[in-house]
């Protein structure tokens, strides 16, 4: 988990949340690209399989502004391949509409999330040794009413993983979202940790302390990796 | 479930002009945040009414600082004579040397007091008192002990830097060999060894010292010539009426004691060796209302009524009728529970449940029926605590631990 390169930590995180976000679109709608990125050894990203190479600030700004110039070569030797794979950005982002809030887009959001909170999780350097006390946990998103949302799980090494199939398992440390808008702020914007679950808005069942640490690295995470614009 | 609008209205005009609507340790979030109410009304004795009327049987005690009972009525008539004569004046008034002396009487060690409002502000001065004393930079503590709020011991995790935390060494609770090879391999360098009586970290079932962990620790500073700080702020009052350190056996250098002190009036106290009487006077010490009159003179009673009633006796009898009645009734329904740490001070843990669930699901049921266990901390047993209160907390035990066994099922 250490020789991370700190620099490189945001946008390899937002890489991340992109192929979050392009998995479940993959799981739901069949055809959509699933864009694993690739850190290259410079400060270059590929995102999915060729034809899509950004710098790491272009990338941050791809995200952030919805436009950004990739690495020209790729592009014009992988065309139709770069094309798709912008093709799933674009459709990606419209997933980040709350008036489109539907639980297919959550899904979508939270992965998205879960996969740049792994990566500062992982590779942080502030956050080593915060989880020391933890072992083998499962850490479940619900939607009250409508089950399972997504999961986090750390191994007995310490490796965060993410994910959006059902899991069997009693988790550690359950979150519920008590309805759909609630979900979509609190996944967009955050969650009030002290306030939400006191007025209900959520619910936490569990081992808490677990869930306040994963809280505060998620808060952080949040602040400095963009999230798609419209 | 009980009624909550007004809990719940207050709590949304608090989240407007309040980060986080409560925050700390009393915080929603830290307990049951649907099941306990947000806002108290009023108390009495070892009960207390929240603002939605409901009426609760408390084993939390204002999380420790109430000992003989809300609103005890010897505690608040002299309160009520000092308030008439005011509370903070340019100068300290004459029941802060009362108060010193009664301190130094009854707290065998302790030479000199000093009085400051909350347990933070102490424990943070008495480590500065060891460097004083001692030139050393150093502090040893338990892993995951509360010494307050303070970014050297906040169990938070903003706004601190690595600086924060470079002179505090861990060891975890009873590891004396742990201990041993810190103060060996750090000797000369550490100031102070500060630790609570027992282990009493939240969200985790309380650790008894080891049967030699008090003599080897003693032993331990003495060689290296480390401070030993006593945080008595949680225990002090509940264990023995001279400080916890005569529960079980052991002297230290500086005790820091609040919560109980003043029966829920804002007051905390430092006491010490007469050997770091200079180096106290040479670490500045202050606060706007830390002369207040009013709490000192409800500290003093509180301590009147503590020798006059046997006080810590009497709340490890009554923690043991609780503890053995909710033991036994857990045994009946087939539940591995057990209360952990000292009567007077128990942690509820359900064996297994390290993540919880059953404990959270054990206080909800029993807050259905008005009785205010908290899931995640140690409770507090209260001089108000009557047979009757403690017989109709176990009946109230008895049906969640069916209840929960009914619910499984379901």
């Amino acid at each position: 988990m250490t020789g991370f390169p700190s620099e490189r930590i945001i946008p390899w995180a937002a890489a991340r949340s992109i192929f979050g976000a392009s998995s479940v679109m993959k799981e739901r709608d069949g055809k959509s690209q699933i864009l694993e990125p690739k850190l290259l050894s410079t400060d270059r990203i590929a995102i999915g399989s060729k034809g899509l190479i950004f710098k790491d600030n272009s990338l941050l700004q791809a995200i952030e502004r919805g436009f950004s110039m990739p690495e020209l070569f790729p592009l014009l030797t992988n065309p139709s391949s770069a094309v798709k794979a912008i093709t799933t950005l674009k459709r990606m982002s419209r997933f980040y509409d709350p008036r489109k809030g539907a639980s297919e887009s959550l899904s979508v959001i939270l992965r998205a999330g879960l996969e740049t909170l792994v990566v500062y999780l992982n590779h942080h350097p502030t956050f080593h040794g915060l989880f020391s006390d933890f072992s083998d946990e499962l850490i479940t998103f619900n939607l009250s009413g409508s089950g399972p949302l997504g999961w986090l799980s750390r191994s007995s090494e310490g490796v965060f993983k993410a994910g959006t199939e059902r899991l069997n398992g009693t988790p550690s440390v359950a979150l519920t979202f008590m309805n759909q808008g609630i979900a979509f702020e609190g996944l967009l914007r955050g969650i009030d940790q002290l306030g939400s679950t006191a007025s209900g808005e959520v619910m936490i069942q569990g081992r808490l302390p677990l869930m306040d640490k994963i809280g505060y690295v998620s808060r952080i995470a949040q602040r400095e990796v963009p999230v798609p614009t419209l | 479930m009980k009624p909550r609008n007004q809990s719940d209205e207050l709590f949304e005009r608090a989240r407007k002009v309040v980060p986080g609507g409560i925050y700390g340790h009393v915080s929603p979030a830290a307990g049951l945040p649907r099941y306990f109410p947000h806002f108290c009304d009023h108390a009495q004795g070892s009960g207390f009414v929240d603002v939605d009327g409901n009426e609760w049987i408390d084993f939390m005690c204002g999380y420790g600082a109430i000992l003989h009972g809300y609103n005890h009525p010897e505690i608040e008539e002299a309160v009520v004579l000092q308030r008439e004569k005011g509370s903070v004046f340019n100068q300290p008034s004459p029941v802060m040397v009362e108060l010193a002396e009664t301190l130094v009487g009854l707290i065998d060690f302790a030479d000199w007091a000093v009085f400051a409002k909350n347990g933070s502000d102490l424990t943070t001065w008495a480590i500065r008192v060891a460097r004083e004393r001692t030139g050393r930079p150093l502090v040893v503590k338990a892993k995951g002990a509360y010494h307050g709020v303070d970014s050297w011991c906040d169990p938070g995790h903003g706004g601190r830097i690595p600086d924060d935390r470079a002179s505090i060494l861990e060891f975890e609770w009873n590891d004396l060999e742990a201990l041993s090879v810190i103060m060996s391999e750090n000797k000369e360098r550490i100031a102070a060894l500060i630790l609570t009586p027992y282990h009493h970290a939240a969200f985790a079932p309380s650790e008894m010292p080891s049967e030699h962990f008090w003599k080897e620790v003693e032993e331990l500073c003495n060689r290296y010539g480390t401070l030993l700080v006593l945080d008595d702020v949680r225990c002090g009052g509940r264990l023995h009426m001279g400080g916890s350190h005569r529960h079980f056996g052991f002297t230290p250098d500086l005790a820091v004691y609040s919560k109980a002190l003043g029966n829920g009036y804002a007051i905390s106290a430092c006491v010490g060796k007469d050997s770091l009487r200079k180096a106290s006077m040479e670490v500045f010490l202050t606060g706007s209302c830390w002369n207040d009159a009013v709490s000192m003179v409800a500290a003093l009673k509180s301590l009147e009524l503590s020798q006059r009633e046997n006080v810590a006796e009497k709340v490890l009898h009554q923690g043991k009728q609780l503890t053995e009645g909710l033991e036994k009734a857990a045994t009946k329904h087939g539940k591995n529970f057990q209360m952990t740490g000292p009567t007077s001070m128990p942690y509820p843990w359900f064996k297994g449940d390290e993540n919880l669930f059953e404990i959270q699901k054990f206080c909800q049921i029993c807050a259905e029926e008005g009785i205010y266990f908290h899931p995640h901390h140690n409770w507090f047993l209260g001089n108000a605590h009557d047979s009757r209160s403690i017989e109709h907390a176990i009946e109230v035990a008895d049906r969640a631990f069916k209840r929960m066994d009914q619910d499984e099922t379901d």
